[in-house]
């Protein structure tokens, strides 16, 4: 038996908790165009201020909004390097080769880096403020407007539902098949590359062979029921709005407005 | 090679909020060549104990000996536990994975020291042990029908001729006669000197077959014993929460009329016997 | 089994999209499993040459949402160009699935994941490219460094992929491409 982590939820009861998840998504949305159209030095600082704030109201902790941030050091030093060195402009400091090294080069890095972060906070505070079920829902929300295209959202929220219903049996189905293939002597890892895709085959073929059983099974116990295609009308769901959550939406609102003209 | 739990306790989910006692100090031991069945109601941890004793579960607290040596312990080789031990989960069909019949019952030969004619002979011998018919052997597992499929599953454990077999709820999804083999499959390899461990819901079969019966509850071993001393008494089988077989149930029914000296029978054979000695000339 | 159902196609997605979220935990057991097998990108696969694009597109968007949202893998950063990899991967094999048909279903196998996996990693070189650079000659460096490094990873998707596809053949569980009349 084993558990599947919840990703990054945490418990509580703030504000941000308790806001309607589909405009906390919407405002998570308007607050990542805003961090993307940034490019002033005032403009960044709005940008970390806004994040703080939401970090306070939340009470998520600086912690838990900064947390991968630091682990991804290795890529930001690359993307850095990447940039001064192949920036296209006029001045640059040294030319070698294929590379360019630039100031230029360097601060478009670092306004690169800045924006990856903030944005990777904002995913943070958004992830910890929300449960899955709900974030999911409110996916479902947003994709209302594609039923104009042709989506059909109806079936696309069933299938998500059935794939969210699937995980932890699936999960504890490729827990036994690894057991039952390592008694068996099945060793996983290896080192030749050509003996590497041979050596996960039993895991792997017996996982997909149970999940799909198990999709046959469901999807023969359905169509018994008469599940078809979805035609025809689709009722909205009924969505609780707080003052928070207007207040919410219009400060994002106001702050993408603010970083455009900074 | 004796088994030996040794005050062995298992947490899942540790530190989370999720966290469940699967198992509290339990301790028992298996002789060489012992059949030793376990019952206990659902979640009582019974598939937690023989994870624990094939190795694919570490014990929170105590520790699990075979043969003398700690399966845990520093230095004990794994490959040594995988080719000694053999372990078959329930619904077994879904470890198939391979092209052929045969190259699936071979996997667990793969880093054994033997030469291609040694596999090729035990492979020929697992499969016709297990009742499989030796022209289907070049098809795909995955085509067969569950019988077939369910023996070739059995057949891939025992390839690897562990001297210590654990079962876990053999007889699942089986009909009355795919039951019966199995069981009998069961008895020849204890007759050759194997050690079984089995888990069941099936008390008939339990006590037709096993030597001892361990009886786990809420995470405890409850009581072990023979099958007359765990079934002896009715009402305390019931306070274990495990349910008597067929056998004694009808053995308690015929002593009620007075058709029987004693109710404490729990194997078919001995009942028939019973029947006849008591009631000749009616 | 004839053709799949919408309903079968449905669910069989649903089931990918879950396996997305369960198969790179699963991985995760195996010590050095690294980078190399990209677990995520197994069942949008399949889901594409099975299912068809739309179902292909479907799983190559949720699948990688969900395993985030459950699990935190793939992280914030990476998560946009994973959903771009993973739809171009559903629908590039569920495409060209639709339209090859060379009459030996190996062929169209190889042929198809050839296809996706080479649009996959174009596109999602691309859009990386785009978030984290500017400047033509950043843009070509990137694409052609993910490319590179991600070759062993291809090599053993076109390895496994089929293999899954043949075991769910012979289990009746996906419609055989070019059944063999009698005769």
């Amino acid at each position: 038996m084993s558990f599947l982590p919840a990703g990054s939820y945490r418990e509580g009861d703030s504000i941000l908790h308790k806001m309607d998840p589909f405009c906390k998504l919407l405002c998570t949305l308007l607050f990542l165009t805003a961090v993307i159209l940034s490019d002033t030095f005032p403009g960044y600082l709005l940008g970390a201020a806004g994040l703080l704030a939401v970090t306070m109201v939340s009470r998520l902790g600086l912690r838990t909004a900064l947390s991968g941030v630091k682990r991804m050091w290795l890529f930001f030093c690359l993307i850095l390097l990447m940039n001064t060195a192949f920036f296209e402009t006029e001045q640059t400091w040294w030319e070698w080769w294929i590379f360019r090294f630039s100031a230029d080069g360097l601060i478009q890095g670092l306004q690169v880096v800045l924006r990856v972060a903030m944005a990777m906070v904002l995913g943070n505070l958004l992830l910890s403020a929300s449960s899955p079920l709900e974030l999911v829902g409110a996916m479902e929300s947003l994709m209302y407007p594609l039923k104009f295209v042709g989506v059909p959202i109806r079936d696309v929220a069933m299938i998500l539902g059935v794939a969210i219903q699937f995980i932890p049996a699936f999960s504890e189905e490729a827990e036994t098949i690894r057991k039952a293939q390592t008694a068996r002597g099945a060793r996983f890892e290896s080192r030749k590359l050509s003996e590497k895709a041979g050596s996960v085959v039993p895991l792997v073929v017996p996982i997909f062979l149970a999940a799909f059983r198990r999709a046959d099974e469901l999807a023969m116990a359905m169509e018994a029921r008469g599940y078809r295609r979805t035609k025809g009308k689709i009722r909205k769901r009924r969505r609780h709005l707080s003052p928070a959550d207007g207040i919410g939406l219009l400060l994002c609102v106001l702050f993408c407005a603010a970083e455009v003209l900074l | 090679m004796p088994i030996e739990v040794k005050e062995v306790s298992c947490r899942y989910g540790e530190r989370t909020p999720l966290e469940v006692q699967a198992l509290k100090e339990i301790s028992f031991r298996a002789e060489d060549g012992e059949f030793v069945g376990i019952m206990g109601h659902t979640g009582c941890g019974k598939s937690t104990l023989i994870q624990l004793i094939a190795g694919l579960l570490t014990p929170g607290e105590g520790q699990i000996l075979i043969d003398g040596k700690d399966i845990n312990g520093p230095g004990y080789d794994r490959e040594e536990l995988r080719r000694t031990l053999g372990i078959v989960f329930q619904y077994p069909e879904s470890q198939l994975f391979e092209t052929t019949v045969w190259r699936d019952v071979a996997f667990a030969l793969k880093h054994l020291d033997l030469s291609r004619e040694e596999k090729a002979e035990r492979v020929r011998w697992v499969l016709e042990a297990v009742g499989f018919r030796m022209e289907r052997a070049g098809k795909s597992p995955l085509s067969l029908s569950g019988g077939e499929k369910r023996r070739v599953a059995i057949a891939g454990v025992l390839a690897a001729r562990p001297r210590i077999l654990i079962f876990d709820e053999p007889l699942a999804g089986l009909d009355p006669w795919g039951r019966l083999e199995f069981l009998e499959l069961a008895a020849r390899l204890h007759r050759q000197g194997n050690t079984i461990l089995m888990v069941s819901h099936d008390a008939d079969a339990l006590c037709g077959y096993a030597d001892r019966i361990l009886v786990l509850d809420r995470g405890r071993l409850s009581a072990q014993g023979t099958p007359e001393e765990i079934f002896g008494d009715l009402e305390r089988a019931e306070t274990l929460h495990i349910g008597a077989g067929e056998v004694r149930r009808i053995a308690q029914a015929l002593y009620e009329k007075g058709r029987l000296q004693s109710p404490a029978i729990t194997k078919y054979k001995i009942l028939l016997g019973e029947i006849k000695k008591n009631n000749k000339g009616r | 089994m004839k053709q799949l159902t919408y309903v079968k196609k449905a669910i069989l997605t649903a089931a990918c999209i879950a396996l997305c979220v369960v198969l790179p935990m699963a991985f995760h057991a195996i010590p050095n499993a690294g980078n190399i097998y990209c677990p995520m990108h197994m069942p949008v696969l399949l889901c594409g040459l099975v299912c068809g694009w739309p179902f292909g597109l479907l799983c190559g968007v949720a699948g990688p949402v969900l395993s985030s949202l459950f699990t935190g893998m793939p992280s914030m950063a990476y998560l946009p160009s994973m959903i771009i990899e993973l739809a171009a991967y559903g629908l590039t094999a569920g495409l060209v699935m639709r339209f090859v048909h060379t009459k030996k279903t190996m062929a169209d196998l190889y042929i198809s994941l050839v296809a996706a996996l080479l649009a996959g990693r174009i596109v999602a070189g691309a859009s990386r490219a785009l978030i984290f650079a500017s400047g033509s000659y950043s843009m070509e460096a990137w694409i052609t460094s993910y490319f590179v490094t991600a070759l062993p990873g291809l090599l053993i998707q076109l390895a496994l992929l089929p293999a899954i596809a043949f075991a769910l053949e012979k289990a009746r569980l996906i419609p055989v491409r070019y059944p063999r009349t009698a005769g």
